[in-house]
């Protein structure tokens, strides 16, 4: 810092890589400086306003921020929060995956033919108009209580959310580039590694990060109207008991694991795929070299 | 320096093609196409007959079937009609394909259509192993093609990156580095400014000059026609077909100021007005 002081503004050029790396932490941290405020301001505004109703008893469900604090402290050092968390977490894991593997085969025969598009656009569309509860209970109703019917429920619910996203991607391809790899003469794996795919790419996504969203959403209320075990049975168990400070503790630490692994799966993987965009002319003075 | 180069690659074209006196490269006859559910067809009775080496533009308006008989020399389309003959070897007999591999051309598109998402480096290895260059003489083949194009210090870059001029290059280095028979370029130029495309019509001749291909080259600009070409083809629409042959005897290098292109450009407008359908709406008034 002093030394810095010291040369002034006549600071040498700094290699490009360095520069990049500073440059970066610099705009993150003049960022925290001016949005840091407003947000801690927000924040505690809200803790202030949730401790009044709380200790007035203004809502007379509403725990204090204490209780539920000691109840979080509670919930993440118990076996049976990890026991319950798995169950979810799994559920979640395989509902996705089916979720999005037939999503991306229902949206890109949408886009690619016209005759299956017409066939399945009515059921897609009152997939999305569905509310989901009647979607779950009919599940229920048709299957029984049960595993199958909680994963069922889940992929029904969530399928037709993420086709609209793939079938728009495999809509918005553009043709030119697929005539270019046509006189070049690419195979039919080049084709698609290195034309179909990059372009289908955000649609995918978007689809698998909306997609995950939306089944971790889902899988609580799936979990309380026909799971034995799960998040969503420990908070319905809870909601019998009156136990309120409990059940916003789980969702709180819940939504504090899905927060994390959006940051760290999506946001990682959007920001490798994405790295040609960051690269659009005007950020001059930067190498263009990525590699 | 890299007329050696270019001339060591003569000797992977198949003999018989046609030597340095010129024989006929590319021999198109009588050939015609129509886009299914079209009322009228898009090319009727073309023939052309393009030597070695030659650089040709195809001169015509817009709507007149030149990219359509581009796309049929690359390979793209069928015709419905006719022969086509690529250094002496029948592609198409009466519409039809005769032979599976056709010959391989080097394309240049009106944009770049560089793959944004793949540097530029990578989109010159994708085009060479599309056309089985072995991949130990991609690197080599890759810098010799962006030197020759005088882009080469933006090898690892991304493509948006570049300017719209410095993106031709690559495209056009991209078509080259796969040593086609032939190249093949749709107004490459056209939606550059117009000192960019005047550059960069200076160094195709350069270019060509080095590399020796046989260019076929497509343009609605007179004067572009007319400073690059050996022979331009005029074209005229609705079918679409071959009305003349020009050949451009001014000796290169040429200047794109020069009065006496000017002159011929001049004598090619009023030739062609009648068929581009100007008179016809005069008389109309």
């Amino acid at each position: 810092m002093s030394a810095a002081a010291s040369t002034g503004t006549a600071a040498p050029p700094e290699p490009p890589g360095r520069s990049l790396g500073r440059r970066w932490v610099r705009g993150a941290s003049s960022r925290l400086r001016t949005t840091g405020i407003p947000v801690a301001v927000g924040l505690l505004t809200g803790l202030a306003v949730w401790w009044l109703l709380s200790v007035t008893e203004t809502l007379e469900f509403l725990p204090t921020p204490g209780a539920v604090a000691e109840e979080f402290g509670e919930a993440v050092t118990s076996s049976e929060f990890y026991s319950a968390m798995g169950a979810t977490l799994q559920r979640i894991g395989i509902g996705w995956a089916i979720a999005y593997t037939a999503a991306i085969a229902i949206g890109l025969s949408m886009a690619r033919n016209w005759i299956f598009e017409a066939a399945a656009h009515p059921y897609v569309f009152i997939g999305l108009a569905v509310p989901a509860p009647v979607t779950i209970l009919f599940a229920v109703l048709a299957l029984g209580l049960g595993e199958t019917t909680s994963l069922v429920a889940l992929c029904v619910v969530v399928t037709p959310f993420i086709v609209t996203f793939i079938y728009d991607g495999a809509r918005a391809i553009d043709e030119s580039y697929v005539e270019m790899s046509n006189v070049f003469r690419f195979s039919f794996r080049e084709r698609l590694r290195h034309v179909i795919m990059p372009q289908l790419a955000p649609a995918l996504l978007s689809g698998a990060r909306f997609g995950f969203a939306m089944t971790w959403k889902i899988v609580v209320l799936v979990e309380a109207l026909s799971a034995a075990d799960g998040i969503g049975e420990r908070l319905d168990y809870f909601f019998a008991f009156n136990q309120s400070a409990a059940i916003l503790a789980w969702v709180f630490s819940f939504t504090l694991i899905m927060f994390v692994v959006e940051f760290a799966v999506f946001r990682t993987i959007s920001r490798r795929l994405f790295r040609w965009k960051r690269a659009t002319p005007g950020e001059a003075g930067e190498p263009a070299i990525v590699a | 320096m890299a007329t050696e180069q270019a001339a060591g690659e003569e000797a992977a074209r198949p003999a018989g093609s046609g030597g340095p006196d010129g024989s006929t490269f590319i021999e198109v006859e009588n050939l015609g196409f129509e886009y299914r559910g079209a009322e009228r067809a898009a090319l009727e009775g073309v023939n052309l007959a393009i030597k070695e080496g030659e650089f040709a533009c195809v001169l015509g308006p817009s709507g007149c079937g030149k990219s359509t008989l581009l796309n049929i020399l690359s390979g793209l389309y069928t015709p419905t009609s006719g022969n086509v003959r690529i250094a002496n070897e029948l592609i198409y007999e009466s519409g039809r394909r005769v032979i599976d591999e056709p010959p391989r051309v080097g394309y240049v598109f009106q944009d770049a259509r560089l793959l944004p998402w793949r540097t530029v480096r990578q989109n010159l290895e994708l085009a060479l192993e599309a056309a089985s260059w072995p991949k130990a003489e991609w690197s080599e083949r890759i810098e010799r093609y962006l030197t020759l194009c005088g882009i080469e210090e933006y090898v690892d870059a991304w493509p948006s990156r570049l300017s719209g001029g410095q993106q031709q290059r690559v495209s056009i280095a991209r078509a080259l580095a796969l040593d086609p028979m032939i190249l093949l370029m749709d107004e490459p130029f056209s939606t550059l400014d117009e000192v960019t495309g005047r550059f960069l019509r200076g160094e195709l001749l350069d270019i060509w000059s080095r590399t020796e291909k046989t260019i076929a080259f497509i343009t609605h600009s007179i004067r572009e026609a007319v400073f690059l070409a050996d022979h331009i083809y005029v074209m005229t629409a609705g079918p679409g077909r071959i009305l003349d042959r020009i050949t451009i005897e001014m000796p290169r290098p040429r200047k794109y100021e020069d009065p006496h292109l000017t002159e011929i450009e001049g004598s090619i407008v009023e030739s062609v007005l009648g068929h581009w359908g100007y008179y016809d709406q005069d008389r109309a008034r």
